[in-house]
């Protein structure tokens, strides 16, 4: 097993690059670093997945990718631009959802249509938006307020309003994280024959290391830092040989598939292992016990 | 049953939360425990209510001041039949003038001759100055929140713009609009000097003394619930790339609504307090003038009339409160029809 360098992975200009970003939160004793080193290009119209455990920064790296927040050290390049904001360009689906809860699904969606085609004719306008909704099968629910709906129609919302804007690049923060097993399993089908069918380039952060097999052209594990408290870092890059769309039945039988699942699994328990094996016996003093929301990053004292 | 629902929906919404029993008992829906809820909501505060006017009719027997005994409930309860009877008397002389006038005019004007209207001029009766009280107060209410709002949307959006207000705010909060009052009326005169105006310069000081004592409230109240935004609806926002304005109307106005109904009725509550106090000092025709010009004269009715005036001001106040909850109730997203 040799994992490729990730800067090797990609022989094609990449549209997307970090080049040994790192970032923190807080400053003075509370300063935490979360990222250091990250490298990363995205060539156009690739599947990326970065696979993490919870905890690693993983939503630090979307929004660094999404020009969300800016990094402390190294560069965010689009299209071989340094990135100074968010742009329409780059459409992203929070983990939360972020759906505006005043709001219908349609006018949630029409909201990013009117923000990219405000000059365009209000019925063409109208017609875009509904097409969206009905691209994520939601048209039924078309004058639902998001409280009413279940987490996978939540979810497809949010798809719905980060596809409206017709980014080039997709950004999935766990987009699929908080559903069940069979909403999951559909969703990922519908996200696959999307991102393939409108071309888009997607990066999908996310914690099951299925999902990124079955959905990428490529998984890049974040590797947390050998003991709490250490940055993440990315070192290695897994490439996923198998021509999209991908059957997720035949796969399960695919020889070169669960040989890379198989790699992917260790690689990710070893750098867990090694992770606690770090961790001194003695607790390290805490910072301030904060509840942590999922997606929020770190407690607020600290940031 | 989907009837039933949407009125017991609808009281909640409009803050009659009281009357839900009632319409669950029209519907036999657990009879005992509609009743039981019933005399709870309602029976405590009659009982509590009677035995107040009780205490009040016995200890106002007892007390003499120099203009009489104070006022037991039935001689306010007469006080404000006679102020209904004066604003009917009141009414009757308006119409007669005005019959009167008509029939000069025509008269006037089949004969040829120049014609000149002539108001009534009566005095305002206990109900004008209820109506006027209500136009200052909502006067004031309407400066305080074109005023507060922005700021506080300023303030919620802009850490430097709530540093720079904090200490204004914090220091001009708890003056009292006695303070304000003479201040606001010398400006009002120094400046508001059209030969024809719109407004009175008394209705336009109290107006002003209830804007610049009830628009804290609604000022802190919006910056909160701006600051308070979830930052990735915000996130939202800057991928989109909205406009400043977009994001105001599309995202900040919204989610902060429910903090700024909030600030709003209490907004509402001060200014109502402060007005009473503004109209006695300003001397401007509403009730606070009202409970001046009683005290001023000092007869034997003097007294009770005052006492239905704190019942008006009391009542009015309360009903105020009540519209406040219903307007915030509906603008909460979160809890509305859930």
């Amino acid at each position: 097993m040799t994992p490729q360098l990730p800067e090797e992975a990609t022989k094609a200009a990449p549209l997307l690059e970090l080049r040994g970003v790192a970032k923190h939160y807080g400053s003075g004793a509370h300063r935490a670093p979360v990222l250091e080193g990250i490298s990363l290009a995205i060539g156009e119209g690739e599947f990326v997945a970065v696979v993490g455990f919870s905890g690693t920064g993983k939503t630090t790296l979307v929004n660094l990718l999404a020009g969300l927040s800016t990094p402390d050290a190294g560069e965010v390049l689009l299209r071989g631009e340094p990135m100074r904001e968010p742009g329409p360009d780059r459409g992203v689906v929070f983990q939360s959802y972020a759906l505006l809860p005043w709001l219908t699904v349609l006018e949630n969606v029409r909201l990013a249509v009117d923000a990219v085609a405000g000059e365009r004719h209000r019925g063409e306008r109208e017609l875009r938006t509904k097409e969206i909704v009905a691209l994520v099968g939601l048209s039924h629910a078309s004058d639902k307020h998001p409280r009413e709906l279940s987490g996978g129609m939540r979810q497809r919302v949010a798809l719905a309003r980060a596809l409206a804007q017709d980014p080039q690049i997709l950004l999935l923060d766990e987009p699929l994280g908080a559903l069940d097993a069979l909403t999951r399993a559909n969703l990922q089908r519908e996200l696959a024959a999307i991102a393939l069918r409108q071309r888009k380039t997607v990066v999908l952060v996310t914690n099951d290391i299925d999902e990124a097999l079955l959905l990428s052209d490529r998984v890049i594990p974040l590797e947390p830092g050998a003991a709490p408290g250490e940055p993440a870092r990315i070192r290695a890059s897994f490439p996923v040989a198998i021509p999209r769309p991908r059957d997720r039945a035949a796969l399960n039988h695919d020889i070169e598939f669960r040989k890379l699942r198989n790699e992917l699994t260790s690689h990710l328990l070893a750098l867990g292992a090694r992770r606690r094996a770090g961790r001194p016996i003695a607790p390290p003093p805490l910072p301030p016990l904060e509840p942590r929301v999922p997606g929020q990053g770190l407690p607020r004292v600290v940031r | 049953m989907r009837v039933r629902d949407r009125v017991i929906h609808a009281l909640e919404i409009g803050g009659l939360d009281l009357f839900v029993p009632f319409v669950r008992l029209a519907t036999w829906d657990e009879p005992g425990e509609q009743l039981r809820q019933i005399g709870f909501a309602l029976g405590v505060p009659a009982l509590a209510f009677v035995g107040f006017v009780l205490a009040w009719a016995v200890v106002a027997g007892r007390l003499e001041t120099s203009i009489g005994a104070v006022p037991g409930p039935t001689q306010v309860v007469a006080a404000a039949r006679s102020l209904a009877e004066e604003h009917r008397a009141e009414r009757d002389k308006q119409a007669a003038f005005e019959a009167r006038m008509a029939e000069k005019k025509a008269a006037a004007l089949s004969a040829g001759k120049a014609w000149k209207e002539r108001r009534y001029s009566g005095r305002p009766t206990y109900l004008d100055q209820i109506a006027t009280s209500l136009k200052t107060v909502f006067a004031g209410f309407l400066i305080a929140s074109l005023v507060a709002i922005p700021l506080g949307i300023l303030c919620g959006t802009s850490a430097t713009a709530y540093a720079a207000m904090n200490p204004l705010i914090q220091l001009f909060r708890p003056v009292s609009p006695l303070a304000w009052l003479p201040i606001v009326m010398i400006v009002v005169s120094a400046t508001y000097t059209s030969a024809d105006p719109w407004f009175e310069k008394s209705f336009v000081s109290s107006a002003i003394t209830v804007a610049l004592c009830s628009l804290w409230p609604t000022l802190v109240n919006t910056a909160v619930g701006v600051a308070a935004i979830d930052k990735d609806h915000l996130n939202v926002a800057r991928v989109l790339r909205l406009s400043f304005a977009a994001r105001v109307r599309k995202i900040v106005i919204p989610a902060a609504l429910p903090y700024i109904f909030t600030g709003l009725r209490l907004s509402l509550g001060v200014g109502w307090m402060v007005l009473i106090a503004a109209e006695m000092l300003a001397q401007n025709p509403g009730l606070g003038k009202f409970v001046w010009d009683m005290f001023q004269n000092g007869s034997s009715e003097t007294l009770a009339r005052i006492a239905v005036a704190v019942f008006t001001i009391g009542g009015i106040g309360f009903a105020l409160d009540r519209c406040m909850i219903a307007l915030q109730r509906m603008s909460s997203h979160d809890a509305a029809i859930a």
